[in-house]
């Protein structure tokens, strides 16, 4: 993919005059509006959508005016001047009058931006516009110190901005686990001394001696607050059961409060979003600071409210978030669409390994899962971001255990190889589940969205909430929140034993000494605690794998990892049991013979539990590599890499048995957002005529001539059309491309020559050429525009009998917006982002109106 | 100027985190968990804590200590010992309370300015009846032309004091704010588009 700077470096050669500089950092003043007038628009636009739609500008040149302080290229003097010109004639007709013609709407200091909202950008310009800002400081490096001071801190800005996310992304993480920890056990009590403690650290001094549990006086439960002072009756477990019933709903109710009344783009997992805005689309708002706020707040609620879902996924949103909000802070990336993206990269990033404490695995999954363009450059700087945020966290130490994450374990038993078996088993349940959830959560989805439960988007959170809250209760597994059940689950059998889960009748050689060094650990029998373990375990699988269906959607911020991972954890549990009872029952079997000797336990149900977690975790995301590195990171043992790459890999050869995509490409899909994915292959034999437009019988290309147009003539164009851009041809008779004009820059060109030259009327001839007559002085005759400077001479071209395939391959790899078709030299048509994409959903029996942005 | 604010507040970050880092005394402990002496088969298991400092941090100094004078043997010691996991765990009471606090503000602010959005301002548009229709016309009217104006208004940026109150400008900002909030929710809740 290194390929675009290579490519695009020569794009733009013909503009790097001084000239060209101004005119095209002042186009970049013209502000897009607003999502207001999209969705009007493209309600009642006509019915030739099919190209490019309409952008439109309102002139908020002064908007940059603070900004350009920080930005040697936005000189002042060129936006001043623009200014006041402008304000001079702002009555005249002359003035206004192309203006009109578009939807002039509000814009405001936090749209920076060129592009429209729901339109995708078009990575091969930003990339060019950036070598020109950059070949501008360094041009004006050698002018000033000051312009040196500022060469400078635009250099290292690329560092301090990911510092600095990574900071934001750290102490986020280390707010949200320390209120979600204190808010899930607040359901079940409070500390009496000190209300802001969790239950754990309420307990920090108090010991425990001859019981089961920690006799801990401080932590008061709710029947105990009340008055009731007698324990274990009926009637206190049905005040407790209430209380937290109520509070789940309250927390809830107030997730999904807050996200409708203040930020409806916080819910959902975000990580579909912040894939497709990678990929170069455009959402405003979705990375805000109202997004970052509220779905920072209410991710611990959804999470305290024991809804089946979990923090991770927002996560990786809150960091996205964090990455756009410092990047506005530096025009380098502030204004450049594909600039901010390689922040957003890093902070993806950063968002992970906050997750799951796994810096590695959080570039990683930043590389596999959810970036689109990842250069070198921006893997060192994810890298570096994920490594402070991580820091940040670990000084925060949010669980007081100095490990990152809830359920960080390690083991110190090994593995043997017949073990792969059930590793691969695992590997293949995972994947099913995946292939299962993904399906059933999707056509649930397509019901939401289709029926009317999707109107009563609070009554559905409170709905799940109470049957999730009123069904987990009386499972000591479910109660307690998902990622201390999967710590439990993780860990291995110790000497002492402190849950049901390793409740193993000992088998107690010599009876009598009881400290000897023969004793044996506890391996025998399954023990009445187990027993019950296990089928409270069986209930909670049932449970969590069909209520994440219901959940992951919700209006409340949902993360799918931990959901996932529970009940990859308790399949894995179960099954890890199910062996050792296998190999306690049959010690002789050939297969662990060798290795098991006698009735020393070899299987370490607490490995078998990751294991699995990773499987369901691989089937439901389709992630490998850097799922395996993210549990290695979780256990810190290289020796189990190989138990997780089986799983992993099983995992995705079962689920992509089942259906290609993963949970979040399923989404992208069924919201129909233009996500060209870079990784699938284009199979099918079409050519680059059976996509383009016009179509047979469509009326012909809207076209601009190099010259002999008029000022009116394109005027009338931009009017009467809502293209995006129009190719600018020799004449009509050849045919022959000379390039690409973009709508906005045509505008701007065209008001911009009317202000500066009085004779310059609507009879004015336009030359797109380098040789034009020069304008004449006399003030009677109108004089001669020439706007040779704002074609793009080096636009994408390919052939009418180019193979889709390799039409494909251009627009995901260079990410470019449209390309124009040509035959024998002469222009045909072209082929936009848009038209590909309903390609592809119509080859693959998809409706290809379901591509509904731009 | 906004990147010293940036550099700024980092600064503070860091005094926070490093201040409240200061661990007290109380926020050490060595927690070791033993099986019970008296009953090893029984599923009891005994739990000892102690704030030490990391180096202490063993079944020697922790839990022997306080099994001296009960009717555990010398020979014992060393498997029961053996038989023992002690973890030593730092954490840090005041980041609890600090977060909280802040977490509990933030959410009290939020509900109550939803609570005003929600309550307040439908009954204040009702009472103005007109009036507040005109007020609400004539916001839009002068966001317009502020808008479309901005330049004039930037210009006047820093001569300006008595121009606009700031009163009259935070309304702005909310009542756009409220506008893409709105759009988004109409995006979202009601036609459904995104995050499906």
């Amino acid at each position: 993919m290194s390929g675009w700077n290579r490519i695009s470096f020569n794009i733009r050669k013909g503009r790097a005059s001084s000239n060209n500089v101004e005119i095209d950092m002042a186009s970049s003043a013209w502000r897009s509006e607003t999502n207001g007038k999209l969705h009007a628009r493209r309600i009642d636009s006509d019915t030739d959508d099919d190209l490019i739609d309409m952008t439109s500008f309102t002139n908020n040149t002064g908007v940059y005016h603070d900004d350009s302080e920080d930005d040697p290229l936005l000189g002042n003097h060129t936006f001043q001047a623009i200014a006041t010109e402008r304000r001079g004639k702002s009555g005249t007709a002359v003035t206004s009058h192309l203006l009109e013609a578009l939807d002039s709407s509000e814009a405001g200091m936090d749209d920076i931006g060129t592009y429209d909202d729901f339109h995708t950008i078009d990575w091969l310009r930003e990339m060019s516009r950036n070598r020109l800002r950059h070949r501008q400081i360094l041009y004006g490096k050698k002018e000033s110190f000051f312009k040196t001071i500022k060469s400078l801190h635009d250099a290292w800005s690329g560092w301090l901005v990911v510092l600095l996310v990574g900071l934001a992304a750290g102490t986020c993480a280390g707010i949200i686990d320390i209120v979600t920890k204190w808010l899930t056990d607040i359901k079940l009590g409070v500390c009496t001394f000190a209300f802001y403690l969790n239950k754990e650290s309420c307990c920090w001094m108090s010991e425990s001696k001859n019981s089961l549990t920690d006799n801990c006086t401080q932590w008061k439960t709710w029947s105990e607050i009340f008055g009731m002072t007698e324990s274990n009756t009926s009637s206190t477990y049905v005040l407790n059961y209430f209380v937290y019933i109520l509070m789940a709903i309250l927390f809830s109710a107030l997730a999904a409060l807050l996200v409708k009344v203040f930020a409806p783009y916080a819910c959902g997992s975000g990580i579909p979003e912040v894939k497709t805005i990678l990929s170069g689309f455009i959402i405003r708002g979705y990375l805000g600071k109202w997004t970052l706020l509220i779905k920072s707040m209410t991710a611990p609620l959804a999470v305290a409210s024991n809804l089946s879902l979990g923090k991770e996924g927002p996560l990786v949103h809150i960091a996205a978030c964090c990455g756009n909000v410092f990047g506005h802070l530096f025009p380098k990336y502030a204004k450049n669409e594909a600039k901010k993206r390689e922040v957003l990269s890093a902070a993806a990033a950063a968002g992970v390994s906050v997750a799951f404490g796994a810096p590695v695995g959080g570039v990683l999954f930043s590389l596999e899962e959810v970036s689109y363009y990842f250069p070198m450059k921006t893997l060192w700087r994810s890298f570096f971001c994920a490594l402070t945020a991580a820091f940040i966290l670990r000084s925060i130490n949010p669980f007081g255990t100095s490990h990152l994450v809830m359920f960080y374990v390690t083991y110190n038993r090994p593995w043997f190889l017949f073990e792969l078996i059930p590793f691969s088993l695992l590997g293949v349940l995972g994947g099913l589940y995946g292939a299962a959830f993904i399906h059933a959560n999707l056509a649930w989805c397509r019901f939401r969205k289709t029926s009317k439960l999707g109107k009563i988007p609070i009554l559905e959170v409170i709905a799940v909430t109470f049957i999730t809250a009123a069904a987990s209760y009386p499972n000591p597994y479910t109660r307690i929140d998902a990622s201390s059940m999967i710590a439990g689950l993780f860990k291995e059998c110790g000497h002492v034993i402190e849950t049901n889960l390793c409740d193993y009748k000992a088998s107690n050689k010599n009876g009598s000494a009881i400290f000897s060094s023969e004793r044996d650990l506890p391996n025998g029998d399954i023990g009445a605690g187990l027993q019950t373990a296990v089928w409270q375990l069986v209930i909670a699988l049932i449970l969590k794998s069909v209520i994440t269906v219901f959940t992951f959607g919700l209006k409340v911020p949902t993360g799918l990892f931990i959901p996932s991972m529970a009940v990859g954890a308790i399949m894995g549990r179960l099954i890890g049991i199910g062996i050792k009872q296998l190999v306690f029952t049959y010690p002789d079997c050939f297969l662990w013979k060798n290795s098991c000797h006698g009735a020393s336990s070899c299987v370490t149900p607490g490995l078998y539990a990751m294991v699995g977690a990773a499987a369901t975790l691989g089937g439901v995301t389709r992630m490998t590599v850097s799922l395996v590195v993210i549990m290695f990171e979780l256990t810190g043992g290289l020796q189990y890499i190989v138990p997780l790459m089986a799983a992993a890999m099983f995992s995705k050869w079962t689920g992509d048995a089942f259906g290609h995509e993963g949970i979040y490409d399923g989404h992208i899909r069924l919201n129909g957002y233009p996500f060209l994915d870079n990784k699938e292959e284009f199979t099918h034999t079409t050519l680059a005529t059976d996509v383009m437009r016009p179509r047979r019988g469509d009326p012909p290309l809207r076209v601009v001539t190099k010259d002999g147009m008029t000022v009116e003539d394109l005027e009338m164009l931009v009017r009467s059309t809502n293209y995006n851009g129009f190719p600018v041809i020799t004449s009509h008779d050849s045919q022959r491309l000379v390039g690409y004009l973009y709508r906005r820059d045509l505008i701007f060109a065209l008001e911009n020559a009317r202000l500066h030259n009085e004779n310059v009327l609507s009879n004015s001839k336009v030359y797109f050429s380098l040789h034009a007559p020069p304008s004449v002085s006399s003030s009677n005759e109108p004089s001669p525009v020439r706007l040779f400077n704002i074609v793009d001479l080096s636009p994408i071209t390919i052939t009418d009998h180019t193979p889709m395939e390799i039409v494909v391959e251009i627009f995901s790899k260079l990410g470019i917006r449209q390309a124009l078709v040509t035959h024998n030299g002469r222009l045909l048509g072209i082929i936009t982002k848009k038209d590909v994409l309903r390609h592809i959903a119509q080859l693959n029996q998809q409706d290809p109106d379901s591509i509904m942005f731009n | 100027m906004d990147i010293k604010i940036v550099y700024l507040s980092v600064l503070t970050l860091f005094a926070v985190i490093l201040s409240t880092q200061a661990v007290q005394y109380e926020d050490l402990r060595c927690k070791c968990t033993c099986s019970s002496y008296h009953n090893v088969s029984a599923r009891f298991k005994q739990v000892y804590k102690n704030n030490t400092l990391h180096d202490d941090c063993n079944c020697l100094s922790v839990v022997v200590p306080r099994l001296i004078g009960t009717s555990i043997k010398e020979e014992d010691i060393d498997p029961y010992c053996y038989l023992c996991d002690c973890k030593y765990e730092v954490r840090s009471t005041k980041t609890m309370q600090v977060v909280v606090y802040i977490f509990l503000i933030v959410l009290g602010l939020l509900v109550l300015y939803m609570g005003f959005m929600m309550i307040i301002d439908p009954i204040i548009n009702k009472f103005g009846g007109k009036e507040g229709q005109q007020q609400l016309l004539q916001d839009d009217a002068t966001e317009m032309s502020s808008t479309t104006g901005r330049d004039t208004d930037r210009m006047s940026l820093d001569g300006r004091s008595a121009g606009q109150s700031v009163f009259q400008r935070v309304n702005l900002v909310q009542a756009k704010w409220k506008r893409q909030v709105k759009e988004q929710r109409s995006s979202v809740f009601e036609r459904q588009e995104i995050l499906h």
